[in-house]
């Protein structure tokens, strides 16, 4: 839980200022520094990006009366604007997820040695 | 193991990373472009907009006021011109960046650095054709006047500006999409932008096809089937205007000369439907007894849209109108004293001469009984990824050899190893007109800001306060003799050559004629009366004749009833020729849906509303008759790039010459006549609607057939507006046809107080996540008008002002 707090917090406000993949550098080092579990790594990553983004995403959606997100949702041949919205946090939560898995799995092999 | 498990997880992160932060093939960089952070949510815009805003800017010599209406339209107040132009470039780019930067990349040929080799063909057409030394051209005539300079240098300096905030996170939309970045923004662009218009107007040759009729056909078809002059026109300058000038003499015609075949050829010309419409009206009838002007310029309906509103006030100016994004000014549009509006002259300014190398090298060509040099240039054309192409064009002194060699050409009426010379290749300064038009005070100033303007050369429709009203076909038009550049031409012949200028006084004009009114819709500039050769064939003469009649008969003139007639949809075409084909029809032979139609025909007033179903059936069926009688000769299949005959030939055709040996198709063994074509493109005209559409019914109706679309610059589905429910079509005076319309709909009544009205399909943002991307369209749809906020301070009715922004300086 506490993985993934942090990662909510820190990774957000990161995003506000670096690159999207910073997200995968601050899940890789939390996850190094705290996971205690593969699978907890990374639903912890998952999580927090996959909330950060659509958290995000949303209040964009909502502040356009979801005019762009139709439009980019028609682009992609998505059925539905909301599916958008899904594939926005989905696909940042891959990543964030992957990257925690990422940094416990090397915590391990460090800390076997 | 433990290793091996932690470098394989660090290998598939590192590789859906860089595959989320790299654009395959069309599909952007799905990670960047989906972030939050990043990404295109950032331009979700909110409709609410900041009510005051300021903002401190290098550049800036002394505080702008500028005042955004209901439709976020900018309402500029400067205290000088460098900071009024700074204004419009920064709130430009401000709200159309992407737009003016992909246009001025696309005129210089420069789409591949975008998206890669498939823009290679369409950047070497633009290279090859001289875009980008046309510019240069234009560029140096305008940096040589003090006025139009600044102009440019204070543009350029907005529009950097606004580009110099940007960080990839607040880049538009399509950038990030597209996945690059904006550059610098340069008076060659500005210069650039210029050329497209010349291009889209001024772009069209028919000189390869002509001469391969000429060739294939003899001069007494051409004569007979391509004739110099209508024979149903209402032109511009009324015929019986009297000259108030003594014509130049003018060139001799020099022999006959034919050019050889040429068939290497490609698509991609501009269409030919662009047009417009402008009249003015004078005083005594209009309800306000003051002149009224109306313009509508028809351009392709895209997003974001073609034009931008502003009003510019500075000491010495207060214009209201709208403006090309990447350019400075007002380019249609009204102040306190005077409005004016273009259309576009078909004027032949564009022909092509065949070129005679002296050898392989290509260094040398044939002209006035000697060798000449030419000119090498190489375009070196960069490529997304890296490559570079590099590309020589030959310059002689009528201009660049577009295709030097037989190879598939970009557009088909460019003809293989000819020079092209084309008036958008010289020195001009067009900017200097809208100069003075913006500040124009009376008809005088107005003639004086016309002598400026080359290309492409304009209608320029005027009205004032002081009630006159006026109408120039005008620009730079070369003195030829007569049908001089029908054909392509002998490149080395001195006789070929353009050999000097109509005098700008000299060009067609007309002044408070008798009858109230002027008008044009791009057809013929002035009648056989005319000493000068301008082009022998112009756009149809449909909307003029009846927005003549229409003017004619209109008494006591409101805004409204120029809106009106703005909106009328009245065909001409079937009016004239409906009649006789029902006539040529034997009723016995039709199934039940054939007699349907049959009789829903009868019946039509010949008005193009959206919901009628008679020009549906009418403009499938004469499209088809048009190509049962012309396709055999003149059509694809011949192998030749050709043409058909023109409607006001064809209507002749049909209506006085039943017997012509045209209606014969030369691949059957029978000999058809008119009836035999008319019964067959009928039957086979609601055959085919009836597959399309089912049973004849709603599904037929005109505006579901036409299915008039706005589409967004670069053709992003979802971007855009399908099937929009509008009339009008091709040659209607509402000219919405499926993909080009009324681009701006203005409205102008001059008095002691100005009233303007307009709308464009779509918006004053460039942002597609922007509500007023497309907020106008609906009002556009409805051929309603909004009125115009036009302001004399900016203390003046703030009231209906939803945002305001301060500029600052440093």
């Amino acid at each position: 839980m506490r993985l993934f707090l942090l990662l909510l917090v820190l990774s957000f406000a990161l995003q506000w200022v670096l690159p999207w993949w910073i997200l995968a550098i601050v899940s890789f080092v939390l996850a190094f520094w705290l996971a205690k579990k593969g699978s907890g790594a990374f639903w912890a990553g998952f999580g927090a990006i996959f909330l950060g983004w659509l958290g995000l995403s949303l209040f964009f959606h909502l502040r356009n009366d979801g005019i762009l997100t139709s439009r980019v949702a028609t682009l992609f041949t998505l059925p539905q604007p909301w599916l958008l919205l899904l594939v926005t946090a989905v696909v940042g939560g891959l990543v964030g997820g992957l990257a925690a898995l990422t940094g416990y799995f090397f915590r391990r092999a460090w800390v076997q040695k | 193991m433990k290793w091996l498990r932690a470098i394989l997880s660090l290998i598939i992160l590192l590789a859906l990373v860089y595959a989320l932060n790299t654009k395959f093939g069309d599909v952007p960089p799905v990670g960047k472009f989906l972030s939050p952070f990043t990404g295109f949510w950032q331009q979700a815009e909110s409709k609410d907009l900041a009510a005051e805003e300021e903002l401190t800017l290098p550049g800036i010599q002394d505080n702008v006021t500028i005042l955004f209406d209901k439709s976020r339209i900018p309402h500029v107040f400067a205290q000088n011109d460098q900071d009024l132009y700074f204004a419009q470039g920064y709130l430009t780019a401000r709200d159309r960046l992407w737009q003016m930067e992909f246009q001025t990349h696309a005129a210089a040929g420069r789409i591949s650095e975008i998206i890669g080799s498939k823009a290679i063909d369409f950047d070497r057409f633009q290279r090859r054709m001289g875009m980008v030394y046309g510019a240069q051209q234009s560029l140096a005539g305008m940096m040589a006047e003090p006025t139009t300079r600044t102009m440019l240098q204070s543009y350029t300096a907005g529009v950097n500006a606004y580009i110099a905030q940007l960080s990839p996170k607040t880049y538009p939309l399509e950038y990030k999409l597209l996945d690059y970045a904006p550059e610098p923004w340069t008076p060659l662009k500005c210069a650039l932008l210029l050329k497209v218009m010349a291009y889209d107007l001024a772009g069209r040759s028919n000189d390869l096809r002509m001469i391969n009729i000429l060739r294939k056909y003899g001069p007494e078809v051409v004569k007979d089937l391509f004739p110099n002059y209508p024979f149903r026109e209402d032109p511009i300058v009324p015929v019986g205007t009297e000259l108030d000038f003594k014509p130049l003499n003018i060139p001799a015609a020099p022999e006959n000369f034919m050019a050889e075949f040429s068939n290497k050829v490609l698509e991609k010309e501009p269409p030919a439907e662009l047009g417009s419409n402008n009249w003015a009206v004078a005083g005594n009838k209009t309800t306000t007894g003051f002149p009224m002007l109306a313009n509508d310029p028809h351009l392709q309906l895209n997003l974001p849209s073609i034009w931008y509103q502003v009003q510019l006030v500075a000491p010495g100016v207060n214009v209201y109108g709208v403006s090309i994004p990447g350019a400075p000014g007002i380019i249609i549009g009204f102040n306190k004293e005077v409005s004016w509006g273009v259309t576009n002259v078909d004027a032949d300014v564009m022909d092509w001469y065949q070129i005679k190398f002296k050898d392989a090298t290509k260094k040398e060509y044939f002209h006035d009984n000697q060798w000449k040099p030419v000119r090498q240039v190489i375009e070196k054309i960069k490529i997304r990824g890296g490559a570079i192409r590099n590309d020589t064009v030959y310059y002689t002194h009528h201009g660049p050899v577009v295709y030097d060699r037989p190879e598939e050409v970009f557009n088909k009426q460019t003809p293989v190893s000819h020079a092209m010379r084309w008036i958008a290749h010289d020195k001009s300064n067009e900017l200097r007109t809208l100069y003075l038009l913006n500040r124009a005070h009376n008809y005088q100033d107005f003639q004086e800001a016309l002598q400026y303007w080359v290309a492409p050369a304009q209608n320029f429709v005027y009205a004032d306060v002081h009630q006159d009203i006026a109408l120039w076909p005008n620009g730079k038009f070369p003195l030829k003799w007569k049908t001089q550049g029908k054909f392509t031409l002998d490149g080395s012949n001195k006789t070929h050559d353009w050999q000097g200028w109509i005098p700008a006084a000299q060009n067609p004009h007309v002044k408070n004629p008798a009858r109230g009114f002027v008008s044009s819709a791009n057809q013929f500039s002035a009648g056989p009366d005319y000493p000068y050769y301008i082009n022998w064939e112009f756009a149809p003469a449909d909307r003029g004749i009846r927005i003549n009649q229409r003017l004619a008969a209109m008494q006591k003139i409101s805004p409204d009833s120029m809106r009106g007639l703005q909106n009328d949809n009245f065909n001409i075409n079937a009016q004239t020729v409906l009649p006789t084909l029902l006539a040529q029809l034997d009723k016995n032979k039709l199934n039940q849906t054939q007699q349907q139609a049959f009789l829903e025909l009868s019946k039509w007033q010949y008005y193009n509303h959206p919901d009628q179903l008679s020009p549906t059936i009418f403009e499938v069926w004469w499209q088809a008759l048009s190509k049962a009688i012309w396709d055999d000769e003149f059509g694809s299949k011949t192998g030749l790039e050709m043409r058909y005959p023109n409607r006001d030939r064809t209507w002749h055709l049909v209506l006085q010459e039943p017997q012509a040996k045209w209606y014969d198709n030369i691949h059957t063994p029978a000999k058809e006549t008119l009836p035999m074509l008319a019964q067959q493109t009928f039957v086979a005209t609601i055959d085919s609607l009836a597959k399309q559409h089912g049973a004849l019914g709603k599904k037929w109706q005109w505006a579901n057939h036409k299915a008039t679309s706005v589409q967004h610059l670069a053709k992003l589905p979802g971007f855009g507006h399908e099937n929009i429910f509008v009339g009008g079509g091709r040659n209607i005076v509402n000219a919405t046809s499926e993909r080009n319309g009324p681009s701006w709909r203005m409205v102008v009544a001059l008095g002691p107080q100005v009233k303007g009205y307009g709308i464009y399909p779509g918006g004053q943002s460039g942002n597609p996540g922007s509500f007023y991307y497309d907020n106008l369209l609906e009002t556009w749809r409805q051929g309603k008008l909004n009125e115009l906020v036009y302001l004399q301070s900016p203390t003046d009715g703030n009231a209906q002002f939803v945002s305001k922004l301060s500029l600052r300086k440093k």
